[in-house]
């Protein structure tokens, strides 16, 4: 005889895996778009440069399915954060080094895991290795219209995704579009998404005030920040575990962010806080849990 | 207020309004733990016969008839031994169970007493009674049912109490998709001003009377909550001066044609009940004893119906989920009625601290996402 919930409720990891991807699809063809056919179709790229940026996200999911039969996991997880990654990476990431770093990382990263019990966030990891493949060719985030500064932009066009970042990275409108497809999904963690928001748009907020500098009014713009905050830092199995540790976590990778972006003007700030925050991921449970194992 | 869900159901299972009944087993079996044996084997019984004593009470046969083995039997609370007795369908009454009592002049400190040692409900103190009239099982109306067959009788009673007892209030709880309890009530309550009636969601676990004392806010320190089994017990006892013998259970699930409700003698034979009453659509079904989130799977062989019994689902076996991995999203925290955390149950100390807390709602593993079954690291496997 043995206890059973035969009844369950009708969404499951699956579906948020599949939210995920749902959530995804507007960058992927947003990023075809913006990287391959507009310019393609302004003469400046030829026929064969219009499926780049649909390379990087296909060899990503290549890469993440080899390596998951080769450390025999189940490859939908691995493909969704494969994908994610992709999609920050710049146009200008050599296409060759780019699997071989991917790989190799997520191989250190699968045997590191399985070494070390510490949790901590992959995919922030993997993120910021891959600075490596950028590294290669120059460090650069522009495509090549905007290397030829041929458009000008208004702060509409911004929002909607018409400036430099990553291959999905770019429209802070598509993003938002994602984080509401997601927030359908009972499991998407959207507590850490909006607190972690937060904690990076008040401080930048009160340092345009105080210092009266508005030059840094554009980071609250940047794309690239809250792609991270809603697709690399809700990861499925690197967060905290109660609504409170989740928020705290957010405030603490948001605060960190923007202490990055003012200070040191680095574009990566938000993989780097994710990354160091996430390692505080078992203290915060620990405080979280005290309350239930104190009673 | 606790948060409370409600559950997606199959609206195409409905549970018939003819009770059926299942009222001469050929065997009965009777349950005891514990107990000391007032009876040997090959005896003649009659109904009302002590057949084992406890520290606390006195365990009557629910027939006539011969007694044949002690044996081991399963029920909804695990293993036990019974003693199996014969059926001889003659119906002799034995004893009087008790002295007819008469509520129009029993004092109110017997009553009180009465009720306290034949059914541990203590009155002393309490100005609101709740008769909680829910099933927590959404496939299973054997609550309801106590009250829609006796509700006349079950009004006079509570009314009744009202005066004895000097209660300032009196509340039935009906949920709003009890539509024929609703109107028959509505038809009678205008003769009992003292006796409210609340009809509330279809919510998980309002069935459970703590949850429904918070949900109600009503504090539990002046309350009172019966189930309708209980004052079903009760109203035999004082108004038909009748021994505990039969209760009602729902036989139901998407696995045969005809979901009931079945008025079934005490320690009747599940499988043969069954086989008796029940028309199966498919025979590859799984029997569950108790609710779809918290039951358990049974073999009904060799199962039996005992006072713990409620419900039985009959449903369509499903390809086992096998357990992912966590993802740490907190819902089971969220979900928890009694606020347990239950990504702890790993940690013998905090297990047991909760063991005695825990509803075992089974609403934890209803909403993970990972398939994680908390049930069975509450009854021992370590790692969650």
């Amino acid at each position: 005889m043995s206890k059973i919930p035969y009844l369950h409720y009708s969404k499951d990891t699956n579906n948020l895996i599949k939210s995920f991807y749902l959530a995804l699809i507007p960058l992927i063809i947003f990023n075809f778009y913006k990287n391959g056919l507009y310019l393609y179709n302004n003469n400046l790229i030829n026929i064969f440069h219009i499926f780049i940026p649909l390379y990087f996200p296909l060899i990503s999911i290549l890469t993440a399915y080899i390596v998951s039969k080769i450390f025999k996991e189940e490859a939908d997880i691995n493909i969704l954060n494969a994908l994610i990654i992709s999609l920050t990476v710049s146009i200008n990431t050599n296409y060759l080094v780019y699997p071989i770093v991917l790989f190799a990382i997520f191989s250190i990263i699968k045997y590191l895991k399985l070494k070390i019990p510490q949790v901590f966030n992959e995919l922030a990891l993997t993120r910021l290795f891959l600075i490596l493949s950028l590294l290669i060719n120059a460090y650069s985030y522009l495509n090549i219209a905007e290397k030829l500064n041929k458009f000008n932009y208004n702060s509409l066009d911004i929002f909607l995704g018409y400036h430099s970042g990553g291959l999905g990275t770019t429209s802070l409108f598509l993003i938002i579009i994602s984080f509401i497809i997601l927030s359908f999904n009972k499991f998407y963690k959207k507590n850490i998404v909006i607190s972690s928001t937060l904690g990076y748009i008040i401080p930048i907020i009160l340092t345009i005030f105080i210092s009266n500098n508005s030059s840094i009014l554009p980071y609250i713009l940047n794309g690239h920040t809250y792609y991270s905050f809603v697709f690399l830092l809700p990861t499925l199995y690197s967060t905290p575990n109660t609504s409170k540790s989740m928020i705290i976590y957010g405030l603490f990778v948001g605060f960190l962010t923007s202490l990055i972006v003012l200070f040191f003007n680095y574009y990566e700030a938000s993989y780097i806080s994710i990354f160091i925050i996430s390692l505080f991921i078992p203290l915060l449970n620990k405080l979280a849990n005290k309350k239930y194992l104190q009673n | 207020m606790t948060k409370l869900i409600e559950l997606e159901q199959d609206e195409t299972i409905k549970v018939s309004s003819n009770v059926l009944k299942y009222l001469k087993p050929n065997v009965i079996y009777v349950p005891f733990n514990d107990a000391k044996a007032l009876v040997n084997i090959n005896e003649i019984v009659d109904i009302g016969t002590p057949l084992f004593k406890t520290s606390s009470l006195i365990i009557t046969s629910p027939i006539s008839g011969k007694t044949k083995s002690f044996k081991p039997i399963s029920t909804i609370n695990g293993q036990k031994y019974a003693l199996e007795i014969l059926n001889d369908f003659e119906e002799r009454k034995r004893l009087e169970p008790i002295k007819k009592i008469s509520l129009n002049n029993i004092k109110k400190e017997a009553l009180e007493k009465l009720l306290y040692t034949q059914f541990n409900l203590d009155f002393k103190d309490k100005n609101i009674l709740i008769l909680n009239a829910i099933d927590d099982n959404i496939y299973a109306n054997t609550s309801s049912f106590y009250l829609l067959l006796n509700y006349e009788g079950f009004l006079e009673i509570l009314d009744k109490f009202f005066k004895i007892f000097t209660l300032d209030k009196i509340i039935i709880c009906l949920k709003e998709t009890s539509s024929e309890n609703i109107n028959k009530l509505m038809e009678c309550l205008g003769m009992y001003p003292n006796i409210e009636l609340r009809i509330l969601p279809n919510l998980y676990l309002l069935g459970t009377n703590s949850i429904l004392l918070k949900y109600l806010n009503i504090p539990m320190s002046n309350s009172l909550v019966l189930k309708t089994n209980t004052l079903y017990d009760i109203y035999n006892l004082i108004k038909r001066n009748r021994q505990k013998t039969d209760k009602l259970i729902t036989i139901s699930g998407n696995g045969l044609k005809n979901p009931s409700i079945i008025q079934v003698k005490i320690g009747s034979p599940l499988k043969n009940l069954i086989t008796d009453l029940i028309e199966l659509k498919d025979p590859d079904v799984e029997y569950i004893a108790g609710n779809l989130l918290s039951g358990k799977v049974i073999d009904i062989n060799n199962f039996i119906v005992d006072e713990a019994l409620d419900s039985i689902l009959i449903m369509k076996k499903k390809s086992p989920t096998s357990e992912k991995a966590c993802i740490h999203c907190g819902q089971c925290l969220n979900i928890c009625p009694v606020n347990i955390n239950p990504l702890l149950l790993s940690n013998a100390k905090y297990k047991n601290q909760v063991k005695d807390i825990c509803l075992k709602c089974g609403l934890c593993s209803y909403i993970c996402p990972a398939y994680i079954n908390f049930n069975k690291y509450l009854e021992g496997e370590q790692n969650v």
